[in-house]
């Protein structure tokens, strides 16, 4: 070929082939991802795991909130509602709102009613018959409603009604000073509310045994059982002509000697005459407190201490400014188990993680050790952990508590024996992974470089135990929430007390009236079995998505 | 393989004893109760701790316990609970119901937890394999004793199936049909673990064998899937499985120490409970050297039930 040959070309003649073209190898401009980014993804991708780690998340909020926020603590009980259901709202369905369905005996069926404030208000408890439905008062009555009376064989009557549990108090006794008594009027006169009610008078009712019950404010007698004895469940109550209950009130009375000359200038009861304190009012006006006997009965009223009879709904109003409603209900000691729950999983929460993170370093140091060096060290080191590892768990924490309990507590003594022989499974796990890494060309070079042990171990080696590390701990939480829920379900460690309880606590408490308040057993069995689950499931994400050669593997 | 197998036994001997001479010794430490009871039960079990030699130090008495142990087999009596009763008795009055209701639920579990794990094998991928999966999942991380409270509200309590508790009975009593029905709710509750647990081991490993390369050379040379399956994957899926359940069934020795108690289950789970809150070191001391003991043999019968089941597996090789 010769240049000749080529004729001189106009430059303007010629173009630019791909000018406008797209130039389809581009530099990539994609960000190079990490290993972290990486496992994110992978993660990501896990809709389960992701679900379970928001579920994680919130049962950890509610165990570090409720405690702030709520308007009861840990140490509150309100023991004359002990077991009372759970409560959300005033629906009346019988869904959710403190009553439940019962069916009862005629007496019980009438000391319920007289737990009602309003009838006792209005005096006007009517003797039960067919049509007794009529005129229940949904608001302030333990019961609720009738659904159906049901007479036997034995013609004995029986009520199918819902009560509302948070009404079962009925009417309490309380010991108050004098200071109290008076603010509990002013209380009355300011808000309309009625705390106090009449005293009763037991004297009138016959029978040996009387019952000196706050809700036996009618006139009854004492019936007595098959074997002779009188019950204070068996009594017969007295209606009037028309069917009424008789009150059977105490009655103010002047003088040293008595013990109802307490004064009293607040709402007075229907039928009261309500004589006002500057009158003659000894022997027609109800008492509304008795005094309680002292040695010195000249001593002034304003320095004795007195007893009340309050209806207890709302006392409770008058002690707490709201009313009780429980969204969990009250345990067994009427102690609040939506906060119970909050600190019984604190507890448990605060002591997995100390533990998973104590554990976490014992085992990879001593991991790192025994993988790295082999050798004797790690000779004498398995077979410690050989022996650790074949002691039954129950043995060592009975131990622990036997001889360091009065040294660091119970708290100290759990965190211990967990840890006796809980490092076990990660030094294991990270001296497989020295074990595997070590010989690794990579490693080689850096030593060859002039890398020491150290830096051999914890750049090099180290970081690739990351995931199987992360994975074990996150997944022993589950484990020693569950240990400690069994332990002290087992009542072998106690975390009860004034300022704490836990969640195998609150089961055990719970178990002997399982059949009559489930709700005591059913909401710290959902909480530990979603914890569980939650774990698990987050659990496996993590290890697929920091492993995912290990898909699968269950371990 | 003999000598391997002696080895491993020497060394589980070994590990135990240290195990128990640390117990031993730390049981000894501590302050001895003061007895309470009859005239006729103090003097018995003055008598036991003077031929256990109670003042004595701590090597002498250990020599002595052995020597009760080997010679006369008595582990000392009762001291806070089951007073001057002899521990052994009262041990061996307590392990039928442990036995009774652990292996029910075994032979409850195993059979429908295996077929769970292979139905859900088979079925991979297929909404049979999801529910069957989700129970699973919710069987291994759902503790059993809120199954336990499940069973016993809902069966025995709402629908009124069973008893709520174990019904009262011995010996030949146990082989009735009443008490095996008032025993159910205890049997339902422990199974369902083992049942998630089984399920979940056995379908990981079918679906690793139904994938192997063996089971498409099976088919290519002519077998139905039906009979490459049962002639092949699950003969060799059985290989970790059954290693697996000979563990379960030594470790229903171990009992449920909270099945016996909701249940009210007469074992020894629940005499270990009482032992410890009763602080009755007898009992302690030779219930623990027995759970120690249970969980050796477990360990280390898996660990040559291996080599037994599957050639492949060699045991006491040196290292490659």
């Amino acid at each position: 070929m010769k240049k000749q040959e080529l004729p001189d070309i106009d430059k303007s003649k010629f173009e630019f082939v791909g000018r406008d073209k797209k130039i389809l190898d581009a530099k990539l401009d994609t960000k190079p991802v990490g290993y972290i980014k990486d496992v994110w993804r992978r993660f990501k991708k896990n809709k389960a795991s992701v679900v379970a780690a928001i579920i994680i998340v919130l049962l950890l909020m509610f165990a570090i909130l409720v405690p702030f926020f709520s308007p009861y603590n840990v140490s509150f009980a309100a023991a004359d509602l002990n077991n009372a259901l759970p409560k959300l709202f005033n629906s009346g369905t019988g869904f959710w709102d403190g009553t439940g369905d019962e069916t009862i005996s005629e007496l019980e069926f009438n000391r319920s009613r007289a737990k009602g404030a309003e009838y006792e208000w209005q005096n006007n408890i009517v003797k039960p018959s067919k049509d007794a439905g009529v005129g229940i008062d949904s608001t302030r009555n333990y019961i609720t409603k009738i659904h159906k009376i049901v007479t036997t064989a034995e013609d004995q009557r029986l009520f199918h009604v819902n009560r509302d549990s948070y009404m079962k108090a009925g009417f309490i006794y309380k010991q108050v000073p004098y200071n109290t008594y008076v603010e509990m009027q002013e209380y009355q006169d300011r808000t309309g509310i009625r705390l106090i009610y009449p005293m009763v008078d037991y004297s009138g009712n016959s029978g040996a045994l009387n019952v000196k019950d706050a809700n036996y404010w009618f006139k009854y007698t004492a019936v007595k059982d098959q074997a002779g004895i009188e019950a204070s469940n068996t009594v017969s109550i007295k209606y009037d002509s028309d069917g009424n209950f008789v009150p059977n009130y105490a009655i103010y009375k002047t003088g040293t000697l008595s013990n109802y000359r307490a004064p009293y200038n607040s709402i007075r009861q229907a039928g009261d005459p309500g004589i006002d304190e500057g009158g003659d009012v000894s022997g027609l006006s109800y008492a509304y407190a008795r005094l309680i006997a002292t040695d010195n009965l000249s001593a002034p009223i304003e320095k004795r201490e007195m007893i009340v009879r309050l209806n207890y709904y709302d006392y409770f109003v008058y002690l707490y400014g709201r009313e009780p409603a429980f969204l969990f209900g009250l345990t067994g000691v009427g102690r609040d188990l939506f906060v119970c729950l909050a600190y019984g999983a604190r507890l448990s929460f605060l002591l997995a993680i100390l533990i998973a993170s104590i554990n976490l370093m014992i085992g990879a140091i001593l991991g790192s050790i025994m993988g790295y060096y082999g050798g004797w060290v790690d000779l004498i080191l398995q077979r410690i952990m050989d022996i650790l590892a074949a002691v039954p768990f129950m043995v060592t924490i009975v131990l622990f508590q036997l001889h360091i309990q009065s040294f660091v507590g119970v708290f100290g003594t759990i965190i211990f024996a967990f840890i006796f022989t809980g490092w076990i499974g990660m030094a294991d796990r990270v001296r497989a992974q020295f074990y595997r890494y070590k010989g690794h060309e990579y490693v080689l070079a850096s030593r060859t470089l002039g890398a020491r042990d150290r830096r051999l171990m914890f750049r090099h080696i180290f970081p690739n135990a990351m995931g199987t590390i992360i994975t074990g701990s996150i997944l022993m939480i589950p484990g020693v929430v569950f240990q400690e829920a069994t332990l002290s379900y087992l009542g072998i460690i106690n975390l009860d007390g004034p300022s704490a309880t836990s969640l195998g606590t609150l089961l055990s408490q719970a178990q002997g009236s399982l059949v009559y308040f489930p709700h005591n057993i059913f909401f710290p069995a959902i909480f530990i079995s979603l914890l569980m689950i939650a774990f698990n499931l987050f659990g496996n994400g993590l290890r697929d998505a920091f492993n995912p050669s290990l898909r699968g593997a269950e371990d | 393989m003999g000598k391997y197998i002696l080895k491993r036994i020497g060394l589980m001997i070994i590990t135990f004893s240290i195990i128990f001479v640390l117990v031993f010794v730390l049981i000894k430490m501590l302050p001895l109760p003061p007895l309470v009871g009859t005239d006729t039960q103090i003097m018995r079990m003055e008598a036991v701790r003077e031929a256990f030699g109670y003042n004595k130090p701590i090597p002498e008495q250990f020599v002595l316990y052995l020597k009760q142990v080997f010679i006369y087999g008595n582990f000392g009596v009762g001291e806070t609970m089951y007073q001057a009763q002899n521990v052994l008795d009262i041990f061996l009055q307590k392990i039928p119901f442990t036995l009774y209701v652990n292996i029910f639920a075994l032979l409850l579990a195993v059979p429908v937890g295996i077929g769970l794990g292979i139905w859900a094998a088979l079925r991979k991928n297929k909404l049979t394999d999801h529910i069957i999966s989700v129970g699973v999942m919710l069987g291994v991380s759902v503790p059993s004793f809120v199954f336990a409270f499940l069973i016993q509200y809902f069966l025995c309590f709402q629908l009124n199936i069973f008893p709520i508790t174990l019904a009262a009975g011995t010996g030949w009593q146990m082989f009735t049909l009443s008490y095996f029905h008032s025993a159910l709710p205890a049997i339902l509750a422990l199974s369902l673990g083992i049942i998630a647990g089984l399920a979940r081991f056995s379908r990981a490993e079918l679906t690793e064998v139904l994938t192997s390369e063996f089971m498409l050379l099976a088919r290519t040379k002519g077998l139905t899937k039906a009979q490459a399956t049962v002639r092949h994957a699950l003969k060799n899926a059985m290989v970790p499985i059954f290693p697996m359940i000979i563990a379960e069934f030594i470790g229903i020795m171990f009992g449920s120490l909270i099945i016996e108690k909701i249940f009210s289950v007469p074992g020894i789970g629940d005499l270990y409970l009482f032992s410890i809150t009763k602080l009755d070191y007898n009992f302690f001391l030779m219930l623990s050297a027995f759970y120690t003991l249970i969980s050796l043999v477990a360990g280390l019968v898996i660990d040559l039930s291996y080599g037994a089941i599957d050639p492949r597996i060699r045991m006491g090789a040196g290292k490659k």
